[in-house]
């Protein structure tokens, strides 16, 4: 009954989403292999563990190599946590999906015209059998580039109390507008969207617990120590997405797009080379429909340590077109090599919109200024490269208010990160 | 050449909020670090900077709580310092650093943890850069190998900016290019470390420092009885989502296979600790039981009684079959017990 274990066999795997991590272990529990999407190896016949991840969802299948035919693996779809009601995650659930859809109808609030903000908040603990006694919406308000308040979800925006969600849906001018969070002992947490003309721009928003305590409090039958959390919705684990405003697309195709959008912005996260690289390659999604998810997979390939230039590139030409000034695009066109200003042959650069970019008059090597932050964390050192925070603004002054551990460049807000505008308004 | 360690577990957290495991997980941890079968570390060099070493009484004010950073800087200077507060290079072999407790990661790019010290509040968020301590000491050369443990959050937090340990540089290039390193930290960037009841007694222990110390004791080592830190850090992987869930993100551990550590030696005859295995077959009857090895010879064999029989193996992948018929089932052997079905 043992088994011959000279010649080699195949094992192949094949992952239901092509940003799902494959890695083989042996029977001494010894990683031998890893992949991505797909994993075609060679290994002795005998007893495997093939381990996907999808974001930080695990499964594991046991799997007998056998000599000759060797095996083959297709596990269905994992499911992962996200703060997006997706299908088939850890935390979906038909009533936040409902409000999700309300994206597509027209916008309740008009702060602007040429570009369109939908801000969901939900609390993932109803679809875990918890009662929702918190309130999602509470501490989140959007602000222009200025500071100044457009909206507070709890005055403004729409809601079902029952199933814990709420949402802002508005139409907005291009261009930077500020989310913030109001976490109570953790401070105010902000961040930056950059609204782009034509696009909707979708942040769904989770609520987690953040902060416990035990206080001394009474029940009926006298003295007791009380457990008491706070929940509120985080910045960090926003899931981001860019939609065409009451665009008709194929809902299972836009769900599976999304899916892989939610697990590249994850795989940057945990700094996981999780992009559809394949995909992209293939050509069977651009940048031109899926912005975000062309700028993700950006970012995961300029973190790696020999990007391919080239796609970055690509992603960054194609992204251009798709968003305008928008300082992302600007990040990754810098990350591929190219340049603010015609320095050399075959350097490709980029216009820039004054309003996040300004000359330097004082520095005649006319290198400028950055007034605005990007929306991802990965983009500021490389537009901090080519350029140096303007004195005063908001980029310097959340410099070192940063909170690590996010895709996305999140701050807590401080005395020195509060807009000016916002100081003096009374 | 000596080996020390210093250990931090701190429950009590007046001014942030209080944890349940992670003074049980340092005392354990302690403990195992002090076994002549364990780490070996003669119990004088272990010093435990722990909740219980300082209350009861409990503090009056939050700001009262200990240990506190000053304490844990204090001791970690008179590891490698003598009576005169003169550094005497090379200090040991080994030094391990423990620590279990609330804590962050800070916002630089570098990949570093910090553990709240107990008198921190939302005001005044002190804190202990465990991190920053250890490559000090890298950098420094004081030690042929160090080992960082944190069993504490890497997510957003109190603080963003982690404080740097007021040390004078100390910088000797060339011993700190020979320094072994094995870090390892409860979760990765941005994601909470998580306590639950664990164990044959189920008190509430770090699902990392839990797994962590049953790799030390059952991780299969290789060959020569040597449990090499990368064996560590496959035993975790491999049983985290079994412990922890499958839907909690497994931990960073950073160690170089080319500069791998010595975790463990275990005598060569019984090199591969044990993992109980309860195997049913509803039905089998009192039929025999073969259980395959990974290199799929018979590596075991037991006569069912009732359809069920208990064996012993070394943690990794099996297959059971009951002898005579189609029945098997392929299963890992991890932890103290496994219980596997054969349909």
């Amino acid at each position: 009954m043992s088994i011959s274990r000279n010649r080699k066999a195949p094992l192949r795997v094949t992952a239901a989403e092509e940003a799902t991590e494959i890695f083989v272990i042996d029977s001494s529990l010894s990683r031998v292999a890893s992949g991505m999407g797909s994993l075609d190896v060679k290994v002795r016949p005998g007893i495997y563990k093939v381990r996907l991840r999808s974001g930080a969802s695990m499964e594991d299948t046991l799997v007998e190599v056998q000599e000759g035919d060797g095996a083959t693996v297709a596990p269905r779809a994992i499911a992962f946590d996200s703060a997006a009601p997706l299908h088939g995650t850890l935390t979906t659930h038909e009533p936040h999906q409902a409000a999700w859809a309300r994206a597509s109808e027209p916008p309740s609030l008009h702060w602007g015209t040429g570009a369109g903000l939908f801000v969901m908040v939900r609390d993932p603990a109803i679809v875990r059998g918890k009662e929702s006694r918190t309130e999602p919406w509470a501490g989140i308000t959007v602000q222009d580039a200025e500071g100044r308040t457009l909206g507070a979800m709890d005055k403004d925006g729409e809601r079902m109390q029952e199933v814990g969600v709420g949402w802002l849906h508005a139409e907005a001018d291009p261009g930077m507008h500020l989310i913030c969070v109001d976490t109570g002992l953790r401070g105010v947490q902000c961040m930056a969207v950059h609204l782009s003309r034509g696009w909707q721009t979708q942040v769904i928003l989770a609520t987690a617990t953040v902060m416990r305590s035990r206080v001394a409090g009474e029940r009926e039958d006298g003295p007791a120590t009380l457990r008491r959390s706070l929940r509120r919705a985080v910045p960090a684990d926003a899931a981001i997405f860019y939609a065409r405003p009451g665009g008709a697309q194929d809902p299972a195709q836009a769900q599976e797009l999304l899916r892989l959008t939610e697990l590249v912005r994850q795989g940057l996260t945990q700094g996981r080379p999780t992009a559809p690289l394949a995909e992209v390659k293939s050509g069977r999604w651009s940048a031109t429909g899926n912005p975000m998810l062309a700028l993700l997979t950006g970012y995961v390939e300029a973190a790696k340590p020999k990007p391919d230039a080239r796609l970055l590139r690509s992603l960054a030409g194609e992204l251009a077109a798709e968003l305008p000034g928008h300082p992302d695009v600007l990040a990754l066109h810098l990350l591929a090599g190219g340049s603010l200003t015609p320095r050399r042959k075959g350097v490709s650069t980029i216009t820039y919109p004054a309003q996040w970019v300004a000359p330097n008059p004082d520095d005649p090597a006319g290198r400028p200024q950055l007034l605005q932050p990007p929306m991802l964390a990965a983009g500021l050192p490389a537009l901090l490269g080519a350029m140096d925070p303007a004195p005063g603004s908001l980029v310097q002054r959340i410099k070192e208010s940063l909170l690590p551990g996010a895709p996305w460049l999140v701050w807590r807000r401080t005395a020195a990160t509060r807009m000016r505008s916002a100081q003096s308004a009374r | 050449m000596t080996d020390y360690a210093i250990v931090v577990g701190i429950d009590l957290y007046p001014g942030i909020s209080p944890l349940e495991g992670a003074q049980r997980d340092a005392d354990e941890f302690a403990a195992w670090l002090t076994l002549p079968e364990g780490g070996g570390v003669d119990p004088a060099n272990v010093v435990r900077l722990t909740t219980a070493r300082f209350h009861p009484p409990l503090p009056a004010r939050a700001s009262q709580a200990q240990p506190t950073a000053d304490q844990f800087r204090d001791t970690f200077i008179e590891i490698f310092t003598d009576d005169n507060g003169r550094v005497r290079p090379p200090a040991g072999r080994r030094l391990t650093l423990y620590f279990s407790g609330h804590g962050f990661m800070g916002n630089t790019t570098a990949i570093e943890r910090a553990i709240y010290s107990a008198n921190a509040t939302t005001l005044a968020p002190d804190h202990i850069a465990a991190t920053r301590y250890a490559n000090w000491a890298v950098r420094a050369g004081l030690f042929d190998e160090m080992v960082l443990i944190c069993d504490a959050c890497a997510d957003l937090s109190l603080t963003t900016s982690i404080a740097e340990p007021i040390l004078m540089p100390l910088v000797n290039a060339a011993r700190a290019a020979r320094v072994r390193t094995f870090y390892a930290y409860a979760s990765p960037a941005g994601a909470k470390a998580r306590e639950k009841p664990l164990g044959a007694d189920k008190q509430v222990r770090g699902i990392f420092s839990y797994l962590l110390l049953e790799a030390l004791r059952q991780a299969p080592g290789a060959d020569d009885g040597c449990v090499m830190a990368t064996h560590v850090r496959d035993y975790i992987h491999n049983a985290w989502p079994e412990t922890a869930g499958a839907d909690i993100l497994p931990p960073t551990i950073a160690v170089e296979p080319a500069r791998d550590l010595l975790m463990a030696r275990r005598p060569p005859t019984d090199k591969q600790p044990a993992t109980t295995v309860t195997i049913t077959a509803v039905g089998a009857g009192s039929a025999e039981l073969v259980v395959l090895g990974g290199n799929g010879k018979a590596c075991r064999t037991a006569a069912l009684t009732d359809g069920q029989a208990e064996v012993s193996l070394p943690a990794g992948l099996y297959k059971a079959v009951v002898q005579g018929t189609a029945r098997s089932t392929l299963f890992q052997a991890i932890g103290e017990v496994t219980r596997v079905d054969i349909p």
